[in-house]
């Protein structure tokens, strides 16, 4: 599970659950878990909201091994999972057809990579380019223009596993088409 | 010839072009029998959820020696990967997202009720 790395404070005791804290500390950190995952601002919020309330009436079963972070991103999880299978999307794959055209004018008639349309190199290194706040701005733009769908299971999959995809979305297609349509936007 | 790879030697960043004839024949050979960059494009994105054979991986080896593309496509791929598993690390760059004060209120003044029932 990936949770946000900034951790909560370890309460004391089990007994001590403060659910007006936990909006405080953990409110933002858990609100751009889910919204990164949903990426509805509404929905967000609401599945906090949720998030808080279930673990007031769980808190008994927290048994402060983990960090208050974690424990609630567990509950969030869940509930983002609950989230997606209510949505009980269909399978449609025009969505996913449509990333076949995407990339077939970047080849030649016999199947091989038309020189001026190839992948450029990516300049500078990954490693270098991920400390530039630049960067993830735009990998967030690039993300905002995947079709829903596509975003769904390549976001699913790729910032949990396809496990957690196959169980909120009922399907799992190869996140490849999330990666050809983001890759095709990707500045170098 | 069609459906024969003769890609021109004139800038071309591949390990192997035409730049003489036995770079040719052996273009021409791998060319003919690894698979065309069309097709490499979707085993490559498959490979990212599902491992590829031995005979496969071999292919899409030999076929890099004739076409930097594919290569530089592969490796777009993983970095790809790459940038999303490393969003929750650089999450404030990605987003400044966070609850308005007004939706934190809501959110306390609904848990307060809670407890009070």
């Amino acid at each position: 599970m990936q949770s946000p790395k900034i951790e909560g404070p370890r309460p004391a005791a089990i007994a001590m659950v403060d659910p007006e804290h936990w909006v405080e500390e953990h409110g933002d950190g858990l609100y751009r878990y889910a919204l990164l995952r949903v990426r509805r601002p509404e929905i967000a919020e609401d599945l906090v909201q949720e998030t808080f309330f279930a673990a007031v009436r769980t808190s008994g079963s927290f048994r402060g091994k983990s960090s208050e972070r974690s424990w609630l991103c567990g509950i969030l999880k869940n509930k983002i999972c609950d989230h997606f299978r209510k949505l009980g999307r269909e399978t449609s794959f025009t969505d996913l057809e449509f990333l076949d055209d995407e990339l077939s004018h970047k080849f030649g008639p016999q199947g091989f990579w038309n020189h001026e349309r190839g992948p450029l190199e990516w300049r500078p290194e990954a490693e270098v380019v991920m400390h530039r706040a630049e960067f993830w701005e735009t990998f967030r733009n690039c993300l905002s223009k995947l079709p829903v769908r596509v975003a769904d299971v390549f976001i699913l999959r790729e910032m949990e596993d396809e496990y957690f995809a196959k169980q909120s979305l009922g399907y799992v297609t190869p996140s490849t088409d999330g990666f050809t349509r983001v890759s095709r936007n990707e500045l170098v | 010839m069609s459906g024969e790879y003769n890609p021109s030697p004139e800038g071309n960043p591949s390990f192997l072009a035409r730049r003489n004839r036995f770079q040719t024949a052996l273009v021409r050979f791998i060319g003919k029998r690894t698979p065309k960059c069309r097709e490499v494009v979707r085993i490559l994105s498959q490979s990212m959820d599902s491992k590829l054979s031995l005979t496969m991986r071999i292919k899409l080896r030999l076929h890099y020696l004739i076409c930097a593309w594919c290569q530089r496509y592969e490796k777009q791929l993983h970095k790809l990967r790459k940038f999303v598993s490393s969003v929750p690390d650089h999450l404030d760059d990605f987003s400044a997202d966070t609850l308005s004060l007004t939706a934190k209120e809501r959110m306390k003044e609904a848990l307060r009720e809670d407890r009070c029932e």
